[in-house]
């Protein structure tokens, strides 16, 4: 019974909107008091069979560079939320509130200056300055996920592998990382969604050099046809979705096998 | 552990940047180029690629430059096109950014651009040129007087004329048989009609456009407003322009608490039912989304007495476009006959010519009257007929301003 409730709640806010969208890719000229569209169209696809080159390249590209952006903000994050899940220091609440700052304040704030500072640094236009603004902007969900693994993974792991006389490296590869995974997993898919989804620095940053699908999407959904819209909404939707279910997929199949679920 | 990690993040970082510097393009040659001659700059652009910044948001616009554009860009020229979708006020902001960071070589070769981004660019000097006048193209079929002015703002030869628009309305005469004909009448007709009418909110360049209309028409025309800012004269006819807007405002959708937040927007309210009448700064417009189904076939156009606004869109090069020959090759191709009378057929655009027609031969001047503008659009003599230039930018810009004030907020 309680699971009848969630699912109806899931297919009314996720399912519903879904295939309305579908059947707007379909019928451009949908219009009230239509229950269902009285013409369908096929220009929504065509229109998708058209560009299927410069689609699939800016999905390529925005998939890059929100990868590369998980990975950065990882390695930024890793030792920093260490520290701040195993120490106790002054001012710790206040500096750990400064380190979550670039999530709160409005990337508009800081985007023009950094956009002067990263061509004195000839790193706008390419995918590194793309990579490394995105990171500046979504590392807080990065820390804030890692910060809470350490934490639930607590010391003993670590005393107990130096104890029986491993060296901080492997340490770290193979007791630390495999414990961590979930939470990396879960600050990495919200940092991936966080890339992905982002218009106003990838293009200010990429300068249209770098590629994104975003920069793609924008344009057509102020545009009047909103078949193109729909279908590259749903292309949008697609990428995401597909990957966290793989992921989903391995990562139990990769605990199953370590008896670990 | 902790300090190897961060001393390998540190090392890329800071080496990342210098290896990019070799992947940067050799400088663009400057001023040189406005004194070689045109067949010169052909030859040096031929074997490059040229990168078209342009406003992304027209499937069927994209889809022209993608196709016909590139191929005959590269059968003709050698040049490989690459266009980017990026809206006007974003690269000016980039360019912005670029000339205060002093950075010579940019990214962008040609932009597509017009009215108070036009006049924001050549404020900062953000442009290249004047280079208009070098275009053999612009030399034989382009009526010099047809393009000194840029809303209000000198053109000077720093962009070459592209295309021409003009307002028109939008209405289905499945459910509106006789549309007004004035300011006067329009304003009847929104009396008669609670709800059935509405404008996209200014500063959208629709809904911008459309109160241009209005200034006109109720403050006596546009000629008192050709010579250039006076502050004075629009503090006293501004007035009337806000009186009329709130007259009509309970009678709008929504009542006018609320409005469109640009045109495609009221265009899906229009192609919803929703609203009687939609508007475009594109005579094509109705027509284009005729064939893309999102209009019935039942949507006609339709313009004022009182006049209707029409200006011309340009392109532009960079202060530190890469590749300024190929920008300047791909200008001249865009304002060619052959480039025009393609961009003239709804099924590809539909977007009016900037030729003089008159200094084209019979036989070019044929071949753009057998076009079929399809049943949506009004014929170039019917525009014509009614055809008032833009205001200056500064007006542009007090009007949008005061409309929130006046209005929005009131």
């Amino acid at each position: 019974m309680k699971h009848t409730f969630t699912l109806l709640l899931l297919a009314l806010f996720f399912a519903v909107p879904a295939g309305v969208l579908v059947l707007i890719s379909l019928a451009p000229g949908w219009r009230f008091p239509d229950v269902l569209p009285a013409a369908f169209s096929f220009s929504g696809i065509a229109f998708f069979l058209q560009q299927k080159e410069q689609i699939f390249s800016s999905l390529a590209s925005s998939f890059v560079f929100s990868l590369l952006t998980v990975g950065v903000t990882f390695f930024m994050c890793l030792v920093p939320a260490a520290v701040f899940a195993r120490n106790d220091f002054t001012g710790k609440a206040f500096l750990e509130g400064l380190l979550l700052t670039p999530a709160l304040v409005p990337p508009m704030t800081f985007a023009m200056g950094l956009h002067f500072f990263f061509i004195k640094l000839s790193l706008a236009d390419t995918l590194p300055g793309v990579v490394l603004i995105l990171a500046i902007f979504s590392y807080p969900y990065m820390f804030r996920a890692l910060v809470a693994g350490f934490q639930t993974m607590g010391e003993h792991y670590r005393i107990c592998a130096r104890n029986l006389g491993a060296g901080p490296f492997s340490i770290l590869w193979q007791v630390e990382l495999p414990l961590l995974m979930p939470a990396v997993i879960a600050g990495g898919s919200v940092v991936f969604l966080v890339a992905f989804s982002e218009y106003f620095l990838v293009f200010l940053m990429g300068g249209g050099r770098v590629a994104s699908f975003t920069g793609l999407l924008m344009p057509l959904l102020s545009s009047s046809n909103r078949s193109l819209a729909a279908v590259l909404t749903l292309i949008f939707l697609l990428l995401p979705v597909g990957l966290f279910f793989i992921l989903d997929l391995s990562l139990m199949r990769s605990f199953r096998k370590k008896g670990m679920a | 552990m902790p300090r190897r990690c961060t001393l390998i993040l540190m090392l890329l970082i800071l080496v990342l940047p210098s290896l990019l510097t070799f992947a940067l393009p050799a400088r663009a040659p400057g001023d040189t180029l406005l004194k070689t001659p045109f067949a010169q700059i052909q030859e040096q652009a031929r074997g490059t690629q040229v990168r078209w910044y342009m406003f992304g948001g027209w499937a069927h616009v994209n889809t022209w430059v993608d196709t016909y554009v590139a191929k005959e860009m590269k059968k003709r020229h050698d040049i490989d096109l690459v266009r980017v979708p990026m809206d006007a006020g974003v690269f000016i902001n980039k360019l912005l950014n670029e000339k205060a960071a002093g950075r010579k070589t940019g990214s962008i070769d040609l932009l597509w651009i017009n009215g108070e981004n036009f006049k924001n660019a050549r404020e900062a000097d953000l442009l290249f040129g004047p280079f208009a006048g070098r275009l053999p193209n612009v030399q034989k079929y382009v009526d010099p007087d047809s393009i000194t002015h840029d809303f209000g703002f000198p053109v000077a030869g720093y962009e070459a004329p592209f295309g021409r628009a003009q307002f028109v309305f939008e209405y289905d005469t499945a459910r509106v048989q006789a549309p007004p004909k004035t300011i006067a009448e329009l304003r009847a007709w929104i009396m008669a009609h609670p709800g059935s009418f509405t404008y996209p909110q200014p500063p959208d360049f629709t809904g911008s456009a459309f109160i241009r209309h209005v200034f006109y028409a109720v403050t006596g025309g546009h000629e008192q407003y050709m010579t250039g800012w006076d502050p004075d004269l629009f503090a006293q006819k501004a007035p009337l322009l806000w009186d009329w807007l709130n007259d009509i405002a309970p009678f709008l959708w929504q009542k006018g608490k609320t409005y469109p937040k640009d045109s495609a927007f009221l265009d899906t309210l229009f192609s919803r039912g929703e609203a009687a009448f939609s508007m475009s700064y594109h005579p094509p417009h109705a027509q284009n989304l005729i064939l893309q189904k999102v209009y019935p076939e039942t949507v006609k156009t339709f313009v004022l007495d009182d006049g209707s606004i029409f200006n011309t869109h340009f392109t532009a090069i960079p202060f530190n476009a890469p590749n300024k020959a190929g920008a300047m090759v791909l200008a001249n191709f865009l304002i060619s006959v052959d480039a025009q009378l393609s961009k003239y057929i709804p099924e590809n655009w539909g977007d009016f010519p900037a030729l003089d027609m008159d200094r084209l031969s019979a036989q070019e001047r044929n071949r753009f009257q057998a076009v079929d503008l399809g049943s949506a659009t009004l014929q170039p003599g019917q525009l014509a007929a009614v055809a008032v230039p833009e205001i200056p930018a500064a007006y542009l810009e007090a009007l949008e301003q005061g409309w929130k004030e006046h209005v929005l907020d009131k």
